[in-house]
């Protein structure tokens, strides 16, 4: 697919995907789908469920499930090119400089093994450390994600925490090895609302602490403007607008990202359930499996006809960084007809 | 194990449990210090013939036709139950839990072959297998417990293969295949231990069918003829049912109780192992 691979990635990216295409089956999850990650950024890929957040974020480090594969584009994480890493090179990238954390961390974790044990293997699949040393930097990993009491604590089985406490074991392992990357796939989905904000900012101080990217992953918008520097909105595989998180909290540009936002309810704002329906985008992604044109357009108030049949691409837009896959808005912002002619 | 001190409480606190190690314990120490307690061959004849029990006190299980000790007989023959229960059944572990595991996590054609494999052997009744296998080869305990192994096999590999299959799906298989443990490691390491409740309580049950099977075979007259086992004191006390009765019940009762004893443990392990069960 001939998308716009002409766009040389920043100086600093240290993940640079290009044109990735994942399917399951006969289904596309990821169709070509290009962003990058710099050093010490935290990108966030925003989208609904079933838009290929998950599947891209899997495939960053081939753990797609059996019966996914990736079809097409590149993956490169710091120079190396992970699509055609040989296993031994991939195993210890994993886990060593890419780490991962999931949306379950009630199942994340093994129940049979000390939370300790788990953390102490981890250490030692990676560095050549004796295992009481490993142990003592498992206690100071502990304190480090703030599970009280970390010295009684490694020695728990996984069910006697909670969830939040599971998923800071799961941040304690994910960092024990101080990875460059680190990729969260929805991990607050699963817990209570006030447990939400004290992983996510534990995640971005450790951030900071360790220098790490972060791949937020997610579907709650609250949490991009909260947390990340850049924002990647995708749908049905596909970019639709990708920005600064500032700009596109103030200036939304693509049908959807707009209908995302207005979907989500505000505190402070006036609308109320009695006043009537929160806003809602018609449709479902599904409707969008295999469209000629804009993956979007059988949802889009502002679709003209060309949408169903012309695939728009994702292009620069006023400022340098923020990218958009529409040409409806785009030629209506530049006082242009609000059609292609 | 999860909660170690959880399990150890549950199953201490179970009373038949506790009387099937207690039994348990006493057969183990029979087999261990039989050449002490009953130094020289159980098979020499020692007194005259049917001495009955409780009637000498340097024979307290009286003797039988050709004036063997039945009591040395019957702890010698804890012995042999003890080393093919256990032999046989870490041999049926042993290459169940690999064909199962492989069968399980590579699923695939691996998985059919496997699957094959184990159903060809399920289809032969297994005693008869075991009987067949015996005749083949010389009767010793070697190839006792080589045989009752061979036929053990495939029910330990349906389990662990139906386990694994269940638990390669779960997502810490992934978040270990994330942090980049070898394949060997995330089966040996992350899964099998998740197995092992389920597997330790059929192995108890697997040394009680073992032992009941040696005893079946030398009851048969198939066992190792050099060796004095429970089965082989029942076959040859068979003619005297009606004169010496003592010489089939005594052997008869130590099977009966040992058997019992692994069934009881085997109980008390599954409460215990299962956390559903398990009092927090």
């Amino acid at each position: 697919m001939p998308l716009d691979t002409s766009r040389p990635p920043p100086e600093s990216a240290l993940l640079t995907v290009n044109d990735l295409a994942v399917r399951f089956g006969t289904t596309q999850a990821v169709r070509g789908l290009s962003f990058s990650i710099r050093r010490g950024e935290t990108l966030a890929l925003v989208g609904e469920s079933g838009c290929g957040k998950s599947a891209t974020a899997l495939s960053l480090l081939r753990l797609l499930p059996r019966g996914g594969e990736i079809v097409s584009g590149s993956i490169n994480f710091d120079g190396q090119d992970i699509r055609t890493l040989p296993d031994p090179a991939l195993r210890r990238l994993r886990g060593g400089s890419v780490s991962m954390i999931f949306q379950e961390p009630m199942s994340s974790l093994n129940p049979v093994l000390t939370i300790g044990s788990q953390i102490v293997e981890a250490i030692r699949e990676h560095e050549a450390l004796s295992r009481r040393g490993a142990w003592a930097r498992a206690v100071e990993l502990l304190d480090l994600v703030r599970i009280p009491e970390p010295h009684r604590r490694v020695h728990d089985y996984p069910h006697r925490l909670s969830g939040g406490m599971r998923q800071r074991v799961m941040i304690a392992i994910a960092v024990a090895c101080q990875p460059r990357l680190l990729i969260a796939d929805e991990p607050t989905t699963a817990l209570d609302v006030t447990i939400q904000a004290q992983i996510l900012e534990l995640l971005d101080g450790l951030r900071r602490q360790f220098s790490m990217s972060l791949l937020l992953i997610t579907h709650d918008l609250g949490v991009v403007a909260d947390w990340a520097d850049r924002v990647l909105v995708m749908y049905a595989g596909r970019v639709c607008e990708e920005a600064r998180v500032e700009a596109l909290f103030r200036q939304p540009r693509h049908p959807y990202t707009r209908g995302l936002m207005t979907c989500s309810p505000r505190l402070g704002s006036a609308l109320h359930y009695r006043d009537g329906n929160l806003p809602e985008i018609a449709g479902s992604i599904a409707s969008a499996a295999d469209v000629a044109g804009c993956a979007f357009a059988p949802r889009c108030r502002s679709a003209v006809a060309a949408c169903r049949s012309i695939r728009p691409e994702a292009l620069p837009i006023g400022e340098s960084d923020h990218l958009l896959a529409c040409p409806v808005v785009e030629r209506a912002e530049a006082g242009g007809e609000l059609a292609f002619n | 194990m999860p909660g170690r001190s959880g399990f150890l409480g549950s199953f201490l606190r179970n009373p038949a449990a506790m009387a099937g190690s207690s039994i348990l314990f006493v057969v183990i120490l029979g087999a261990l210090f039989a050449p002490v307690a009953f130094p020289g061959d159980p098979l020499d004849m020692v007194t005259r013939p049917f001495v009955w029990p409780f009637t000498n006190r340097d024979h307290l299980l009286g003797s039988d036709s050709l004036g063997r000790d039945v009591l040395a007989g019957i702890v010698h023959g804890a012995r042999v139950s003890v080393l093919v229960g256990l032999a046989s059944t870490a041999l049926g572990l042993a290459v169940g839990t690999l064909v199962g595991a492989a069968a399980g996590y590579l699923g695939g054609r691996v998985d059919d072959a496997l699957v094959r494999l184990t159903e060809i052997f399920q289809t032969f009744p297994p005693f008869l297998l075991v009987i067949v296998l015996v005749s083949i080869a010389e009767p010793s305990v070697a190839t006792i417990t080589l045989s009752i192994g061979i036929v053990s096999w495939p029910t330990i590999a349906r389990l662990v293969r139906a386990e694994f299959r269940s638990l390669k799906q779960r997502d810490f298989v992934l978040a270990a295949e994330g942090l980049g443990y070898s394949r060997l490691r995330i089966v040996f390491g992350e899964i099998l231990p998740n197995t092992l409740a389920p597997i330790i309580v059929s192995a108890s049950v697997m040394v009680a069918t073992a032992i009941l099977s040696e005893a079946a075979l030398s009851f048969l007259g198939l066992g190792d003829p050099n060796l004095v086992s429970w089965g082989s004191m029942i076959g040859s006390g068979r003619d005297q049912l009606r004169t010496a009765a003592y010489l089939v019940v005594l052997p008869g009762s130590a099977l009966v109780l040992a058997v019992l004893a692994l069934n009881l443990v085997g109980d008390g392990l599954n409460d215990a192992l299962n956390p559903r069960n398990r009092r927090r």
